[in-house]
């Protein structure tokens, strides 16, 4: 039986032969028929151009209540394979472990992706993935009203929790900054990080030049116990749905966010999240109904990018986070800590397709509790082929604090990551 | 005599070439201007974000063959770089010297 990296190359390589002739451009690319760089800075970081198709339901800003294209199967799907190799090392209290290994990441299908009809669009990003059989990232429908500089959209479905510009929802490598990923934790782990949560939510949004706002309710997160471990889900619905007697169960998450464009190459994005969680009283104890308490959270973040020059973009992020604690002595949940984290990054565009760039991560759980901060630096180089091929290598040091008088653990990890997608 | 003698033969042309220009401004405005702008500016929403920026019309300096290639195969057939898919598979040979013929009303 051949090796998996065996496999693994010439499976690539075989797409990037039988597709070759068509370009293989995204799906919007083929209806657009347009360039990548037409929507994005570094695949799949997006320009304003494609900000601004996106948020118009995935079409031209001035075709929004015009008569749409005839129905074609290559303008409304796409699919994406991710593979890669992975080297880590790490150093956890003066042991040292290495594992090397190649990976199938996922193998993700969006059927029906793109506008139809006058007003509607839709997306849908399904994904199989070795640990769990099946997961749906997007499957929202879209319907948009106005004009070409002013329009209005409602979004209801599973998505992606902001589009923003300033913010951009995609990093330039693979990992995100650490607030994104990080949960807040004092006395036990918070779960909700604003990013990693595919909710069901109902969502309307304004976009007025180069100003938009979105306000979205969500059906919120729960925690459950998935194998022996406790993990966070998004309440999407069936299997993934909170249970009757939890706390939460009819609360529902709610987010503000707010883009300003800055010219053709800059944006500033605001982002405010407030939610409840039902977490666990006594962590040796089963979740129940006698067990579980509700955390109410908040979660204040400020982000902007700019392109200062050809070959130079900077972007920055902030973020404060205010959750609640279970006192056990005092039996309370009214008390508070704060969390935060923030963010440089440096992204330096080479040549069309190609950009490096470099993060400076800091990530505080609980700002109250000292000895658990996380500090990271990444080191990220993209390339992306007009095939739809792409290569990510990404270098990535995290440094985690892990309380008085221990060494603090940390984790070198090396990636290369490859990313087809017709 | 001789003047509608002339005439007589060269309508056709003069004829074939306003067609033209009238047959190449609708498929200008769907596959061109999100480009090269409704005006031919280059400054169409979508061609302010690449660079090279896209040809702009108002000055450019006709070259048939070359505008021909460019359209029909693309920039990189035509020796530059990857900006522009060439339009051969969506557009006939005819269209395409048509939306060209358009495109050359935008001179200043």
């Amino acid at each position: 039986m051949a090796p998996r990296w065996l496999t693994t190359i010439s499976t690539l390589l075989c797409l990037l032969v039988c597709t070759a002739e068509t370009w293989s451009m995204p799906n919007f690319g083929r209806r657009e028929n347009v360039p990548c760089a037409a929507c994005h800075t570094q695949v799949p970081r997006l320009n304003r151009f494609g900000y601004e198709y996106r948020r118009a339901g995935f079409r031209m800003p001035e075709n929004i209540g015009k008569e749409d294209k005839p129905f074609n199967f290559g303008e409304l799907f796409a699919a994406r394979v991710q593979t890669s190799v992975d080297y880590s090392h790490s150093d956890n209290n003066g042991q040292s472990a290495d594992s090397f290994g190649f990976n199938f990441r996922e193998f993700t299908m969006y059927p029906l992706s793109g506008s139809w009809g006058k007003y509607f669009s839709s997306l849908t990003e399904l994904s199989l993935l070795p640990e769990d059989f099946f997961e749906v990232e997007n499957a929202y429908v879209r319907a948009n009203l106005g004009k070409p500089d002013h329009f209005g959209h409602l979004r209801f479905g599973i998505f992606h929790p902001f589009e923003g510009y300033g913010a951009s929802d995609r990093p330039l490598g693979i990992s995100r900054p650490l607030f994104q990923r990080t949960a807040a934790n004092f006395n036990q782990s918070t779960f909700f990080t604003p990013w990693g949560f595919d909710q069901m939510g109902l969502e309307g949004g304004y976009t007025y030049k180069g100003f938009s706002a979105s306000v979205t309710v969500f059906n919120g997160t729960f925690v459950k116990d998935d194998d022996g471990t406790l993990k966070g889900f998004p309440a999407q619905g069936g299997a993934l749905f909170k249970t009757a007697t939890a706390p939460s169960l009819n609360y529902k998450d709610f987010q503000l966010f707010l883009n300003q464009m800055i010219g053709e190459r800059a944006g500033l994005s605001a982002f405010y999240y407030h939610g409840t969680l039902d977490l666990a009283k006594d962590l040796s104890m089963p979740l129940g109904a006698g067990n579980l308490w509700r955390n109410r959270f908040d979660r204040f973040s400020l982000y902007a990018y700019g392109q200062v020059w050809k070959h130079l973009a900077l972007q920055a992020g902030g973020q404060l986070g205010i959750d609640h604690y279970f006192d056990a002595a005092e039996g309370s949940t009214n008390k508070t800590f704060l969390s935060g984290g923030a963010f440089g990054e440096v992204l330096v565009p080479i040549i069309p397709g190609l950009t490096a760039g470099a993060r400076y991560d800091y990530c505080d759980p609980a700002s109250n509790k000292d000895g658990n901060e996380i500090h990271a630096a990444t080191a990220v180089i993209n390339w992306t082929h007009s095939t739809g091929l792409q290569l990510i290598g990404e270098y990535s040091f995290v440094d985690t604090a892990l309380g008085a008088g221990k060494s603090d653990r940390q984790n070198h990890s090396l990636q290369l990551r490859m990313i087809f997608i017709m | 005599m001789r003047r509608l003698l002339i005439a007589v033969v060269w309508w056709p042309f003069f004829l074939g070439a306003a067609r033209a220009e009238e047959n190449g401004k609708p498929i200008y405005q769907e596959h061109c201007a999100k480009c090269h702008g409704s005006r031919g500016d280059g400054k169409g929403p979508v061609g302010r974000a690449l660079d090279p920026k896209p040809t702009d019309f108002t000055y450019a300096k006709a070259d048939d063959a070359a505008w021909f290639k460019v359209t029909k195969f693309g920039t990189k057939a035509a020796g530059k770089s990857d900006g522009m898919e060439g339009y051969g598979k969506l557009l006939t040979d005819d269209q395409i010297r048509a939306v060209l013929t358009y495109c050359k009303t935008f001179k200043r």
